[in-house]
């Protein structure tokens, strides 16, 4: 833990060198991410609504929908970028031959400061809709959640990064893998009964909004462990994946 | 003896594509797969504190072994024992008690001065704080760059940015240190300095290197011991000194003299060298290496004049040549 503590404050270091570019991107970022709930501004004042969610209980559903995703960008989206110019470069050398796991030494350099503004932003709204909705929620299974939604996250990340030891160019999978976790950016109630069921008990992708959304607000949830056991076992299994494949590593020439 | 290896192989399998479009497009369907052996049954036992330098022609084998023998990638076959460890049974173990130096890749923080990385090197080793202060210090005064080391990495030149990628894989004080073609592209002067950087090290700390480069220079002035692959196998193993007395076969002679003495004797001389440069006060000779040297510099002394003579040995470059033609 220290070591990564360690490269994170390197990396923001590093990126604070480059001041301009640093205040630019973050403030932009953060400008961006505010305007998320625009769409459902635009939407429940038309008229228009998810079925069985209020207005400020969308904004919370999206608040912790942006910050959860700001949070997986900021810890753990860079690490497919670096591992595949590592992988291309031959640099993964340099973290083989480090006594630490590789999943820190990869982790810590992939630390994204600035995406962390989508993490405030989020907060930010989801907040303001807690206030606004006066609930008596499940602080410690929101928390739960919360947890294993970033776990899913690098569970993804990690599953798409063993792939380039492999094939070492694979930079167009991190969008089929995001587009595929915009399914989580909608309720799971308005999806057909099959797919609520497969991203909860299969491949947990509800974890990263709905379920931590639903237990703050206090709606009677699904699977409620089952999304808990299969999440970790997901994990499991791609922490198994990678590590069976960074031994397939085959260095880049010298 | 603190590394062995038996019989190591190493064999890639390569996905192998002719040029152009049309094979591109058929790849995408099926690809021809090559396997290659790049090390192919390499036996080796070093003792502590030897400097080795491991030689040989590009795509030889040299990197893939020292790649193994650093626990980065995994061996075909074969066993790999260093400092007791098995390099990939117990890998994290294994790496802290050895150092590696990559000359084309930096381990140090770009934007960010180097003593920030070293600080980073603390935390990863689990190195103690006055442990670390006295290294750092040592290090930092024998290699002259104690203010260097507080400028960022990206603005430093590569000779500077190499003695700090020295330091960064010494502070942890590894009894191993494997340096992959370390002075590459370092002016000459900076060369100097980390040959007597090496040399201050290994003589302190009885520190082994396992040294890969193309420079002849840097094995002539670091290593003890030499080991030349070519096509994954090794082809000589053994002292710098044995390698010269095995391989080379001549030696070089130059003349400067005022007058000839004795004609015929230097003439009989003469028929026994190939002229390399025929001047007229002037001759560069090279005598075969079965003659008999003493005698042929008494016959020199007593048949011209001598204003100056040299005798060269050829380089190192030239007798790894002969030995990379030899085995073409």
């Amino acid at each position: 833990m220290k070591t990564y503590l360690r490269l994170l404050s390197l990396k923001i270091s590093s990126r604070l060198s480059y001041k301009l570019d640093f205040f630019t991107t973050l403030i932009s970022s953060l400008l961006w991410s505010l305007a998320s709930p625009l769409f459902i501004i635009l939407l429940y004042q038309s008229g228009a609504s998810y079925p069985d969610w209020n207005f400020n209980e969308i904004l919370l559903f999206i608040g912790i929908y942006t910050a959860l995703f700001g949070l997986g960008r900021a810890f753990f989206y860079n690490f497919f970028f670096n591992t595949g110019a590592d992988v291309r470069t031959g640099y993964l050398e340099l973290t083989l031959i480090k006594p630490v796991d590789e999943l820190v030494l990869l982790l810590g350099k992939s630390f994204d400061w600035e995406s962390l503004s989508e993490v405030l932003a989020g907060s930010l709204i989801a907040i303001y809709a807690f206030i606004q909705l006066s609930l008596s929620p499940n602080i410690f299974l929101f928390l739960v959640y919360i947890g294993l939604a970033l776990l899913f996250y690098f569970s993804m990340i990690l599953l798409i990064s063993s792939l380039i030891m492999k094939y070492v160019q694979v930079t167009r999978l991190i969008e089929i893998v995001e587009r595929f976790m915009d399914i989580a950016s909608h309720p799971k109630n308005v999806y057909p009964r099959v797919v609520q069921t497969g991203f909860s008990i299969f491949i947990p992708l509800f974890i990263i909004s709905y379920y931590p959304a639903s237990a703050l607000i206090g709606f009677e949830l699904v699977y409620p462990f089952t999304i808990i056991l299969t999440t970790l076992i997901f994990f499991m299994l791609s922490l198994y994946i990678w590590r069976k494949s960074i031994k397939n590593y085959t260095g880049a020439g010298g | 003896m603190i590394i062995e290896l038996k019989d190591l192989k190493k064999t890639f399998k390569i996905y192998k594509k002719e040029e152009g479009l049309l094979n591109s497009l058929k790849s995408l369907i099926k690809r021809d797969v090559v396997f290659v052996e790049a090390v192919k049954g390499i036996n080796l036992k070093i003792e502590k504190g030897e400097r080795v330098g491991f030689l040989g022609p590009n795509g030889a084998g040299k990197s893939t072994t020292i790649k193994m023998m650093c626990g980065i990638l995994h061996p075909t076959s074969g066993d790999i024992n260093i400092l007791g460890f098995n390099p990939l049974k117990n890998r994290k173990k294994y790496v802290k008690n050895i150092g590696v130096i990559f000359g084309q890749k930096s381990q140090l923080w770009f934007d960010i001065p180097a003593v920030d990385s070293f600080y980073l090197h603390r935390e990863i080793y689990g190195i103690e704080e006055d442990i670390f202060e006295e290294r750092l210090e040592f290090l930092t005064n024998l290699l002259s760059v104690k203010e260097i080391i507080k400028r960022p990495v990206r603005n430093l030149s590569l000779g500077e940015r190499m003695k700090c990628e020295f330091i960064a894989s010494l502070l942890h004080n590894p009894p191993v240190l494997f340096l992959d073609e370390p002075t590459i592209g370092v002016d000459a002067i900076s060369k100097d300095e980390i040959r007597n950087f090496l040399h201050e090290v290994n003589k302190k700390f009885n520190t082994t290197f396992i040294l890969t480069t193309h420079d002849m220079d840097d094995i002539e002035e670091v290593c003890n011991r030499v080991v030349i692959i070519d096509k994954g196998t090794i082809i000589y193993d053994g002292s710098l000194k044995k390698l010269k007395s095995k391989y080379v076969k001549h030696t070089n002679i130059k003349i400067d003299y005022s007058k000839v003495k004795n004609k015929k004797k230097f003439e009989s001389l003469l028929k026994k060298a190939d002229i390399i440069v025929d001047g007229k006060s002037y001759k560069e000779l090279k005598l075969s290496k079965d003659l008999d040297i003493n005698k042929i510099l008494k016959d020199i002394m007593s048949s011209v004049d001598v204003v100056d003579l040299s005798i060269q040995e050829p380089r190192l470059e030239s007798v790894i040549k002969e030995i990379y033609k030899e085995v073409k």
